[in-house]
């Protein structure tokens, strides 16, 4: 990006040594002899569209770059029709009348934005001004922004100063939405802040601009309503929802570099998020068929949200429930094709110490550990004195030890 | 090797051990059938460890070895199958045996019988006076309490593990006469069962067969099918009698119990040490990694 201008601390135009002024009146001169006072743009291009030629009137060639406009990048920018004058005040006559001091805020046009960055981060002292993520003489188009390539340009911009939350390419976000999509463009807040648009009580608007049918499912399934419970001053909060990490969008889904369902890992990874707030029943998971394999790697096999659905979790005692009594049979068919009724009963998430829910797995577990236990005692024992018998007897030198043994060695 | 060379005994094989000539102990089926419950054994604990430790440091690694959750999966089940058939094998082995015996009731009982009897608790009882300098050790007859003990192991995991995992297997299928929760019921027996049979037949009945002073390193009688005499006089004093008996036939290739044998050839004995000694470090590598993750998980 160049760097020319800022546009909102104003600044001081170039300032070029007197003599390097004198050839270029003298060569201006002789090129504008035609031009005609208004056709602004096409004049301003017969020096700044030239580097070679501006780097014989200024010093360096930095200097020069810096004074450089391209006309073909300002042509294909947002301000492409716009006399050069609207923003460099001052500077319609040649030479340039050295009081001309400033260039035009941006805010004289967008005012709405300008208002609404005021009021975000990115007005502070270390944070960016228009032209740090909209480029000057490149400033794009609302709707070149609104492309795939847009979104990677702004993404690229944006991570000049934010490289950590820059999206691994895994990511499903990362090759074509813009950081702007998910936070506010100008009025861009901490995720803490509650006026935040990616704070946890706002992410079912923001995630639900692109996806409406996840969210709408969300909003009223326990995890939305506990969230909306959180931005009521007073309501009381359902037990186990945690004010640090309450169940909105990306508690789940996690922010930057969150993985799509095909993903390898995408299943073991969404576990880990579920088992975060519900570590009981992510550990009779573990101990499950179905948790082993997930833990192993298989994507096939059941995991949280194949039975308790993923927008849309409901208690089992809710009717809308993917796991209530009426449903169940169904979402246990989804893989399981000639499940039963009967088959519809198995416990998926047992625990063998719960002897009032579970009294079955609670026997045959205790009773397994009391058959392996005795059998390796018994066992053990019986090794361990025969081994004993046979030390002691080798150190008598009363070995036991069948003889012909003995001669071999 | 040229045949006026007589071969040395395999000094590795606790079964050669001391004086020939040999004799037969077990006979080509029960060979075949041992092999049969090691590979699929083998298969088994291999393909179903990495699942009930899916936490250890190792089950990810063992199971991408085996090619991943569906393809254990599969093994598992080639496994399970070799099972069903050397046991369907051997319950019609038993049935044709006692058809056709001249005399049923010495299979079913008597010294020569695999049912445990009184004796088999006396000999336990001088066992363990034994152990404690009290007296002479049991003269065993042709098994043990603790080979009784091994073979009847094998009916009851079958039975147990193989039931289960039958239940396990197909699930759809059984939810037509069973409740839900004998499912969970069946997969902690399932996986508690298969973790007692693997834990100990890599230490008890390693121990007891291969490890201790007496057989240490490696007793191959099952992979051989022979026996030294003086290893039969040690181990199985008590059926000496049918081997006096035989003594003056001439070894025979039949492979008939108790019957003078041809030493087996070097190449025999060396395949059988290579085998035992393959079986006996991955079982003890399982036993280290059990331990591994039971301690540490």
């Amino acid at each position: 990006m160049i760097r020319l201008i800022p546009c909102s601390r104003g600044g001081q135009p170039p300032k070029s040594p007197p003599a390097a002024r004198l050839g270029a009146l003298a060569v201006t001169l002789l090129l504008l002899l035609p031009a005609v006072a208004t056709a602004q743009s096409p004049r301003c291009e017969r020096c700044h569209g030239e580097l070679e030629f501006l780097r014989q009137q200024v010093p360096t060639l930095q200097r020069a770059r810096a004074l450089l406009v391209l006309p073909e990048v300002l042509g294909a920018s947002a301000h492409g029709g716009m006399a050069c004058t609207r923003c460099h005040r001052g500077f319609g006559s040649f030479p340039h009348d050295t009081t001309a001091t400033t260039t035009t805020e941006c805010a004289s046009c967008h005012e709405a934005q300008d208002t609404a960055w005021r009021g975000g981060v990115h007005a502070l002292d270390q944070g960016a001004r228009c032209q740090d993520c909209h480029g000057v003489h490149d400033v794009r188009t609302k709707a070149s922004m609104e492309t795939a390539a847009g979104a990677r340009a702004t993404q690229k911009a944006c991570t000049r100063c934010h490289f950590e939350a820059a999206l691994p390419a895994s990511d499903p976000h990362a090759d074509s939405v813009s950081c702007a999509a998910c936070h506010a463009p100008h009025r861009t807040l901490p995720p803490q802040d509650e006026r935040s648009r990616v704070n946890v009580v706002n992410q079912g608007n923001t995630c639900g601009a692109c996806h409406q049918k996840e969210a709408k499912a969300w909003e009223s399934d326990v995890h939305g309503t506990a969230v909306a419970a959180l931005a009521v001053p007073g309501a009381r909060i359902p037990s186990g929802v945690s004010r640090a990490e309450p169940p909105a969008c990306t508690a789940c889904h996690g922010a930057h570099g969150m993985l799509t369902p095909s993903t390898p890992g995408f299943q073991a990874q969404m576990v880990q998020r579920c088992a975060h707030c519900h570590e009981p029943y992510a550990e009779s998971f573990a101990d499950s068929y179905h948790g082993q394999a997930t833990t192993l790697g298989s994507q096939t096999v059941a995991t949280c949200h194949d039975c308790h659905g993923a927008h849309g979790i409901y208690p089992a005692s809710d009717p809308r429930s993917t796991v209530s009594p009426e449903n169940r049979l169904n979402t246990c068919q989804k893989c399981h094709t000639q499940a039963t009724a009967s088959f519809a009963l198995f416990q998926p998430h047992a625990n063998p110490s719960d002897r009032t829910h579970y009294p079955f797995v609670y026997w045959a577990y205790h009773l397994m550990a009391a058959l392996l236990i005795g059998t390796f005692t018994l066992f053990g024992v019986h090794t361990f004195l025969w081994l004993a018998r046979l030390g002691l007897d080798a150190l008598r030198g009363t070995s036991d030890v069948p003889k012909t043994r003995e001669n071999e060695r | 090797m040229t045949d006026h060379i007589p071969e040395q005994p395999l000094n590795l094989d606790a079964a050669q051990r001391g004086d020939g000539p040999f004799v037969w102990r077990f006979e080509r089926y029960h060979r075949i059938t041992h092999a049969a419950v090691i590979v699929s054994f083998f298969l088994l604990v291999i393909t179903g460890l990495p699942l009930r430790f899916s936490h250890a440091f190792w089950a990810g690694p063992l199971m991408s070895l085996l090619g991943g959750v569906k393809m254990a999966g599969i093994l598992h089940r080639t496994g399970a199958v070799i099972t069903f058939l050397y046991f369907s094998a051997h319950l019609f082995y038993v049935v044709r045996k006692l058809v056709r015996s001249p005399d049923p009731m010495k299979i079913l009982w008597g010294p020569d019988s695999l049912v445990p009897q009184p004796r088999d608790i006396v000999d336990f009882w001088h066992q363990t006076r034994w152990y404690f300098g009290r007296g002479p050790r049991p003269r065993f007859g042709r098994w043990s309490y603790m080979e009784k003990f091994d073979y009847f192991a094998v009916f009851w995991g079958v039975a147990i593990i193989g039931g289960s995992g039958l239940l396990l297997w197909f699930p759809e299928f059984f939810s037509h006469f069973l409740p839900g929760w004998v499912f969970n019921v069946a997969t902690v027996v399932h996986s508690d069962e298969a973790l007692l049979a693997a834990g100990f037949i890599f230490t008890i009945h390693f121990f007891h067969v291969h490890l201790r002073p007496e057989k240490f390193p490696l007793d191959a009688v099952m992979f051989t099918g022979r026996a030294t005499r003086s290893y039969m006089e040690e181990e199985h004093p008590g059926i000496m009698e049918e081997v006096e008996r035989h003594a003056s036939e001439a070894p025979s290739p039949h492979q008939i119990p108790d019957t003078p044998a041809p030493p087996p050839t070097r190449a025999a004995s060396l395949t059988a040490a290579a085998l035992g000694f393959i079986a006996l470090a991955v079982g003890l590598s399982l036993i280290g990694m059990i331990l591994w993750a039971v301690i540490l998980y």
